[in-house]
Parts: structure tokens; C-alpha cells; sequence
């Protein structure tokens, strides 16, 4: 086995026979029992008998017989009660609950047929509200009669019915209809449309002009895939706008996306007629199965009670069970590269600065007089170094502020005898540094060490230490040293007067520290 | 101390410590069989999904095991790594019934021993041994323990100590002999 394999074969079994008679098996997997474990619903389309049949892991638990052709298939959910199914035949959406049959409604009719029912085309469930409110979810029927009605399966009242350009063959939606849902509703001949609740009066806009025909419209929430049947996918955003665009050597016969939550993926698979299946993720291709006969029908989701589940069927109606591997990795970034010559981005985002409202004014200003508004940059640039020089002589004539004891250093008490006062003169990138040393006591100190060091900044000092062999009482002793600040951008100095002993005394260091100071060079301009 | 507590393990009065990690797929029996071994066939009357993991101890053949009862479902099982590092044995639970997540059980069983914390850092050169129990045997579902063997690749793994064991954690049959082979395997690996 290699390690990093997308799906884990789970199960393929030919036994369950989920060949149609139309060639159409139309899947959905859902709780059905409310028991955790989801059952997988596969409708076999037949000319005059259809057949819905449940699954419990690989084990058929029921099979139901529709005396119509079947053409929709979709599960919703009521309030305090195990999810329905709502099958689509004919004029009528037949309703089953616990897996039996439990209602069945006939469209009303409308349009200019009066009084001839409208077909059903089309079934998608959507959720009412958010699941803290409520659970329920209402139908999305679309008709024969180039209308979309939104239907309240509790009390099968039409919510809404809106009307559209052509007959709905491919209705797909996300959200809440009380808040913000959107639906997405494709047409043989007019293209897609798009409806969203929050935009009253609701209505269809269109989404997308009419282009080659539409095999399948896969919607995510926030990304639209549309297969059509000039062998392309193209990815688009929910305002209308392209995103990518893949080709494919055949036919394309399903798409649906793949989302986990739990590993981050979000992968479009893509059905093909010469039995392959591909996964992309964004727009590159990263894995593909190989099948004897291609695969008419897919469905993502959870099954049983694994998570991250594709259930497939065979032309043949054989069963394939896929579930996505908990340790794949998306490593194989570089090599798929190569991959890219099949996908074109068609916009590429704008680089540069945005055109906010000031860069506009500012271009047209610009524009209009260049020779003045040059004038004005060089004026403001002199005020600006001005300013600046001004600041940086109050700051520099200020620095006597800046220096102060060292706290952290303990100075002992019998040695606060020396005064030490630290001056630094100059503005530019050169200073003089004054230290003024006195005697305060009325002793005579000798053999002091006065060492400087940087302790921040690029400064060199002309030197690092000076030595005074002697001072009288009330004595008075000035150090100059210059400082150098190549590189202007300031530095600390910091200043320690150290008393001489003699090597044989048990310290560390040969002396005491009589007194210390730390000087701020501010950075020049 | 350290001595007076190696002088009574030595005496047996005082038992060894290890930890033990349950694992599995969601509804394959961890915390039955966790149950099992605490209580001593009492059983209490729901189980529900843990959410998680719970912590138990219990003991057998003067081992006191601290038993790590994880949740073995899919958004919790990245959690399970996180218990490697200080684990002496590891009881890998497989549903004998659930044959269309085989795949998973072989596939998470895989991705365990694989694991960098399951393999350094042991004193032995054999890693962490595991025991499999096939729950769930005594349904009429379950498949043979052969074909558990076969398709988890059990005979590919020679990295670790490993044993299977056909097991019914409603009813204890194979619970005390697995529990018997983990608790020499972690004696024997001197921990």
C-alpha cells in the first residue's frame, strides 16, 4: 500500500445490482433513522417502474416500487422527526417517512397551461433556518412549466413560486431561506440563474449567459463548478466572475465536490466517460481512479458512520465505497505542476496599490500642473528637514536628561565619594563626551579606572579607558572623549569609575565600582 | 524512595504503573470493553458515544494499567497521537463485523505504528506492543478471525509486538487472555 493514497478502498460489491433501466441512479445518503448511522438512497430510473432502494451499510434494508418514472430524489428534514424523503415523478412528489409511503402531492398547476399539471423537473432541499432555530428545510421543485416553487413539506403550502425563462433541470442551493440562501437553478437553453432569499422581491437574476449545454452545476457555498459538454469545468464565484477553467479529454458525466472539515480538503471529483475519475484541487489534478466502466453517479458525504465517504455507481450498477484517508498529505505540490498546462487562470488579481480616493486626487493634481506640485514637494521637504534639525537641537541640548545612575549596579556606601557628571556635545555624527570627575570627600582618592563601553548602537569610542592616579579633596578632573556614530542611528554609553585594589583581596574583580553612568545618543536625522 | 518503591514492586505489594491506549473506530466497543475489564462482567445499562476520551484504571498481573479509553470517532481521532509518547501498550479494537470500514481499521492501525512516537525513543527495539481484540465476534456478521488477520496485513508488521485476539466485550470471552498477553508484553519490555 502506499502511504499517501487519497481514498481507502472500502468496498466494491456487483451483488447489489443498481443497474436502471434508464442508465440514471440518482444517490443521497442521510440519516434516515436518526440513529447515527446514515443510509445511502439510490433511485434506479425506469421508463415505467422505478425503484428506490435504502441501504444500511452494504445490506439492502428496503425497496420501494414507483408505478412513474422517477426524475428527482432529494431528503429534508422536519422538526422532532426522523428526515423524509421526497421522490419526483410525473406531476407528483411522492413523500416517504420511516420508509414507508406517507403522502403524495400533486403540483399545483399555473403558467398558461391552465389546468394542464406541471411535470416535475427538478427537487433539492434547503434548509429553513439556522439549526438553533429549527432543523426543517423546505422543498425547491422545479417544473415543467418554466417555474421554481418553494414548497413547505409540513404543510405542503407553496412559499413561493418564481417564475424563470426556461424549464430548471439542475437546482443546487446553500444557506438559510430566512437569512441569506442562495440557489443556483441551470436551464437547458437560458443558462444559469441566480436567486438569493435576503434580496426581496425574490426573483431570478441571471447568472450566467447561455454557453454550450450543462452537464451538472456543483455548488459548495461559496464556489460554482459547471461541467458542460464541451469537455471543460470552469470555476466560478458567486458574483458571476471566472475563476479557472479545466479541459478534459472526454466527456464529463458527474461533478460533485469533496469537503472534510476535519483534513481541510476541498477537491472537485469529476466523472469521465472513459471510466476515469479525477480529483482536482484548485484546478490541479492530484489523484485519479481507473474504473472497467465509467461512473454514472456520485454522492459525498457521511455513510454509516464514517465521515468523508464517496459512494459511486457503475454503468453496470456495481457499488464503489471510497473513504478519504485520515493521513493523506497534500506534499505533492511541485510535481503536479507539470499538470498546470491543462488549467488556465483567467483573471489574475490586480497587483499594486490600491486606487484609493487620495492616489486618485492625487494623479489628477499631478497631471494638471506638475511644475507647481514639484514647487510644493520640495517645499515640504525643507519644512520637514527644518523641523526635524530643530527637534533633534532640543533633544541633543536635552541629554543631560538622559543620563543616569545605573540602579542595577551597587554602589557601595563608603565609596560615594566621587561625583561623576557626563556631558555629551555635538549634533551630527560626530560628539564629544565631557566627563567631569570631583572629589567630594575630604580624603584623597587615588588609582581609579574610569571604562567605557557601548552597550547599543554602532559607535566607536576613541577610547575605552582612562586612569587617574590620584585626586585631592574637592579636586576636579575632565575626560574628553569623541564619539563616533557612523551609521546615525544612535547608541548608549555606558560610563563605570572603578576603584583599584590590591589582587591579593577576596573579590572577583580586582576593585570596587565607585560610581557609573549611562548615556542615550539619540539617533540623527 | 525511588529504591523503597523497586524494593516493594519487588515484594509485589506495590504494583507497577503503565499506561495503556484503547483505540478504534467509533462503535467498535472501546468503552464495553473498558467497562468489562473494570467492573469484572458488571455492565452498565447504556454505553454512549464518548466524546473525547475517559480515563480508567484497573488491574491485572501486578500491573496497575491506566487505561486512555479514546473516542474513536473520525474529528476526534487526531487526538490519539497526542497519548503515544507516554503509552506502554495499546489495545486496537475492530468492529469483526464492520466490513466496509476494514479499510479505515487497517488504515488508522497503519498510521499508528508508522507513527514517529510509537517507534523511537523505547529502550527495547521492538515498539509498543499491541493487542487486537476482533469485538464483536459472536455475530452472525462478524467475519472469521483469519480474514481479520488477512485484511488488517497483521503478518506485515514486524516493527512491533502484536497480538489478535477474537473477542465478545458484552460477555468478557477473550478480554482476560488479551489482557493477560499486553500485561507480560509490558512487563517483558521492562519499561
Amino acid at each position: 500500500m502506499s502511504r499517501n493514497q487519497l481514498w481507502l478502498d472500502a468496498c466494491r460489491n456487483s451483488s447489489v445490482n443498481l443497474k436502471s433501466e434508464c442508465g440514471v441512479v440518482l444517490l443521497d445518503v442521510e440519516d434516515l433513522a436518526k440513529d447515527g448511522i446514515n443510509r445511502l438512497l439510490a433511485l434506479l430510473v425506469g421508463h415505467e417502474l422505478s425503484h428506490l432502494k435504502i441501504f444500511n451499510g452494504m445490506e439492502l434494508q428496503c425497496e420501494i416500487s414507483l408505478p412513474e418514472m422517477a426524475v428527482a430524489i432529494c431528503t429534508f428534514s422536519i422538526d422532532g422527526s426522523p428526515p423524509g424523503i421526497a421522490v419526483g415523478a410525473g406531476s407528483s412528489l411522492y413523500i416517504y417517512k420511516n420508509f414507508k409511503p406517507y403522502y403524495k402531492y400533486n403540483v399545483p398547476h399555473g403558467g398558461p397551461n391552465y389546468g394542464e399539471q406541471a411535470e416535475i423537473t427538478q427537487l433539492a432541499a434547503l434548509s429553513r433556518s439556522t439549526p438553533d432555530v429549527s432543523c426543517s428545510s423546505l422543498l425547491l421543485v422545479g417544473t415543467g412549466h418554466n417555474s421554481l416553487l418553494i414548497i413547505d413539506p409540513q404543510t405542503f403550502n407553496a412559499i413561493s413560486r418564481i417564475e424563470l425563462p426556461d424549464v430548471p433541470t439542475s437546482i443546487k442551493s446553500s444557506g438559510y431561506y430566512d437569512t441569506e440562501a442562495v440557489i443556483l437553478i441551470g436551464t437547458p437553453e437560458a443558462g444559469v440563474f441566480i436567486l438569493r432569499s435576503d434580496q426581496k422581491p425574490v426573483q431570478a437574476k441571471p447568472f450566467l449567459p447561455p454557453r454550450s449545454p450543462i452537464v451538472e452545476i456543483a455548488f459548495n457555498g461559496t464556489t460554482v463548478a459547471i461541467a458542460t459538454s464541451d469537455h471543460t469545468i470552469r470555476y466560478y464565484t458567486l458574483q458571476g466572475q471566472e475563476l479557472r477553467k479545466i479541459a478534459v479529454d472526454t466527456f464529463i458525466l458527474t461533478i460533485t465536490w469533496i469537503q472534510s472539515t476535519n483534513q481541510e480538503l476541498c477537491l472537485l471529483a469529476v466523472s469521465l466517460a472513459n471510466g476515469q475519475v479525477h480529483f482536482y484541487r484548485q484546478g490541479i489534478l492530484v489523484e485519479q481512479l481507473h474504473f472497467k466502466t465509467y461512473i454514472i453517479s456520485m454522492t459525498f458525504g457521511r455513510y454509516g458512520r464514517e465521515d468523508g465517504t464517496l459512494v459511486m455507481v457503475s454503468k453496470d450498477g456495481e457499488l464503489f465505497v471510497k473513504i478519504l484517508n485520515r493521513g493523506y498529505k497534500m506534499a505533492q505540490q511541485t510535481d503536479l505542476k507539470s499538470n498546470k498546462s491543462s488549467v488556465s487562470i483567467c483573471k489574475k488579481k490586480a497587483l499594486g496599490p490600491a486606487k484609493t480616493k487620495l492616489f486618485v486626487d492625487q494623479t489628477m493634481r499631478e497631471k494638471e500642473d506638475p511644475a507647481k506640485m514639484y514647487q510644493l514637494f520640495q517645499e515640504g521637504m525643507c519644512r520637514l528637514h527644518l523641523r526635524a534639525l530643530r527637534d533633534w537641537l532640543n533633544l541633543s541640548s536635552s541629554t543631560k536628561a538622559d543620563v543616569e545612575q545605573f540602579a542595577s549596579i551597587s554602589v557601595p556606601e563608603e565609596s560615594r565619594c566621587l561625583h561623576l557628571v557626563a556631558k555629551l556635545l555635538g549634533s551630527g555624527s560626530r560628539f564629544m563626551l565631557h566627563l567631569l570627575l570631583q572629589n567630594i570627600s575630604d580624603q584623597v582618592i587615588d588609582s581609579l579606572t574610569i571604562m567605557l563601553q557601548v552597550n547599543d548602537g554602532k559607535l566607536v569610542l576613541e577610547r575605552s579607558s582612562a586612569k587617574i592616579s590620584l585626586m585631592l579633596p574637592t579636586a576636579q578632573h575632565w575626560i574628553k572623549i569623541n564619539v563616533k556614530d557612523p551609521t546615525n542611528q544612535g547608541g548608549e554609553v555606558s560610563v563605570i569609575v572603578r576603584k583599584d585594589m590590591e589582587p591579593d583581596c577576596e573579590l572577583t574583580v580586582w576593585g570596587s565600582i565607585v560610581c557609573a553612568a549611562k548615556i542615550n545618543i539619540s539617533p540623527t536625522i | 524512595m525511588k529504591f523503597w518503591d523497586s524494593f516493594l514492586t519487588w515484594l509485589k505489594i506495590k504494583k507497577k504503573q503503565a499506561n495503556v491506549l484503547i483505540v478504534g473506530l467509533d462503535n467498535s466497543g472501546k468503552s464495553t470493553v473498558v467497562q468489562h475489564l473494570q467492573s469484572r462482567g458488571k455492565r452498565s445499562e447504556v454505553t454512549v458515544p464518548t466524546i473525547g476520551f475517559n480515563v480508567e484504571k484497573f488491574q491485572n498481573a501486578g500491573l496497575t494499567l491506566t487505561a486512555f479509553d479514546m473516542s474513536g470517532q473520525s474529528k476526534y481521532r487526531p487526538l490519539w497521537e497526542r497519548y503515544y509518547n507516554d503509552c506502554h501498550g495499546v489495545i486496537f479494537v475492530i468492529d469483526s463485523s464492520d466490513t466496509m470500514r476494514m479499510a479505515v481499521a487497517c488504515n488508522e492501525l497503519q498510521l499508528m505504528i508508522q507513527h514517529p512516537e510509537m517507534v523511537k525513543n523505547r529502550s527495547t527495539t521492538l515498539g509498543v506492543p499491541i493487542l487486537i481484540l476482533a469485538n464483536k465476534s459472536d455475530l452472525d456478521s462478524a467475519i472469521p478471525i483469519g480474514q481479520v488477520r488477512a485484511e488488517l496485513r497483521l503478518d506485515d508488521i514486524e516493527t512491533h509486538p502484536i497480538h489478535l485476539e477474537a473477542s465478545n466485550a458484552l460477555t468478557g470471552v477473550g478480554l482476560h487472555a488479551g489482557l493477560q498477553w499486553l500485561s507480560e508484553q509490558i512487563i517483558k519490555s521492562n519499561f
